[in-house]
């Protein structure tokens, strides 16, 4: 059974969100005061709903985490172009890590290197998700 | 509410890498089935005495804690292998082993058992090593016992079963 995780990682958006809105804001400051200032407030509407769709496009494109497994191999997907897969069965080892801000990965280590799944962002129980990946490696040895 | 020896595990190792475990170091990568030599322990978490943080907390962990690496192991007892001195000195013997190999400063060895018998007793308070604290917790009755090492008794105050 294939297993699919997909959630919209917000922080993620809101950094591409940031992105753009500093961009534009950037290019309001070098535009002359008497341009800008009888349409202050349709330039900054124009910047945030432009910053909404510009950086869920950029989210989209750059950041977006998707995650598929299911018994024999598993696929995980940054964006639309870094995409990884690999077998279970390329696995020899499984630990659970956690980053100095508190969010869970997977480690899946593979002579003496690891492949990292980063299962906060993507909304799986860490420690569920670190036994369901060590009963799917060691049912493949 | 009486919790089964796994869940139990399961407990301790969310607590000491999300929970009170914190305030003794920075457990940030767990292992399952983790061996070592011939002991197979069921938990082994890596961690550091310096703690990370944002701005002030890491500039104050800088200066003031030290830069060690330590280790925590969970080990599970059975009616059929009880704990008793010469297998209690296996498993330090491998977790030594482990902190020369590793330059880990101090471990952590927690014991899941049933029954805290006599030889169960004299085996973990007979622990002189400074270095490892040691802590056997009932499973049935959640009693539990810990060397007399500095570690040992520190632990004790931080895993709630």
């Amino acid at each position: 059974m294939a297993h699919l995780y997909s959630p919209t990682q917000l922080s993620s958006f809101f950094k591409s969100f940031f992105v753009i809105f500093a961009i534009q804001a950037f290019v309001v400051l070098l535009t002359p005061y008497e341009i800008v200032d009888p349409i202050r407030a349709q330039i900054l509407i124009f910047n945030i709903s432009t910053s909404l769709i510009l950086g869920w496009v950029l989210y989209k494109r750059a950041s977006h985490l998707t995650f598929t497994y299911n018994e024999n191999d598993l696929t995980l997907r940054r964006g639309k172009s870094d995409v990884i897969n690999h077998r279970w069965s390329d696995f020899s080892k499984v630990s659970l890590a956690r980053t100095e801000h508190g969010e869970f990965s997977v480690r899946l280590y593979r002579d003496g290197d690891f492949l990292e799944i980063p299962v906060s962002k993507l909304k799986l129980d860490p420690f569920l998700f670190r036994d369901e990946a060590k009963k799917l490696i060691e049912s493949h040895r | 509410m009486s919790l089964s020896k796994e869940e139990l595990i399961s407990r301790i190792e969310r607590e000491i890498m999300t929970g009170r475990g914190r305030w003794i170091a920075d457990f940030n990568e767990s292992f399952r089935d983790f061996r070592i030599k011939d002991v197979k322990f069921d938990v082994f978490i890596k961690g550091n005495t310096r703690m990370k943080g944002f701005l002030l907390s890491r500039l104050f962990s800088h200066f003031l804690n030290p830069n060690y690496e330590v280790a925590f192991f969970i080990l599970s007892g059975s009616p059929e292998k009880k704990l008793d001195r010469k297998r209690l000195q296996r498993s330090l013997s491998s977790i030594r082993w482990h902190m020369e190999q590793n330059y880990v400063k101090w471990s952590w060895l927690v014991v899941v058992g049933k029954e805290i018998g006599d030889a169960t007793r004299n085996a973990v308070e007979s622990i002189s090593d400074q270095t490892v604290g040691v802590l056997y917790v009932d499973s049935d009755t959640k009693q539990m016992i810990h060397c007399n090492s500095y570690l040992g008794r520190q632990m004790k105050k931080y895993i709630k079963v």
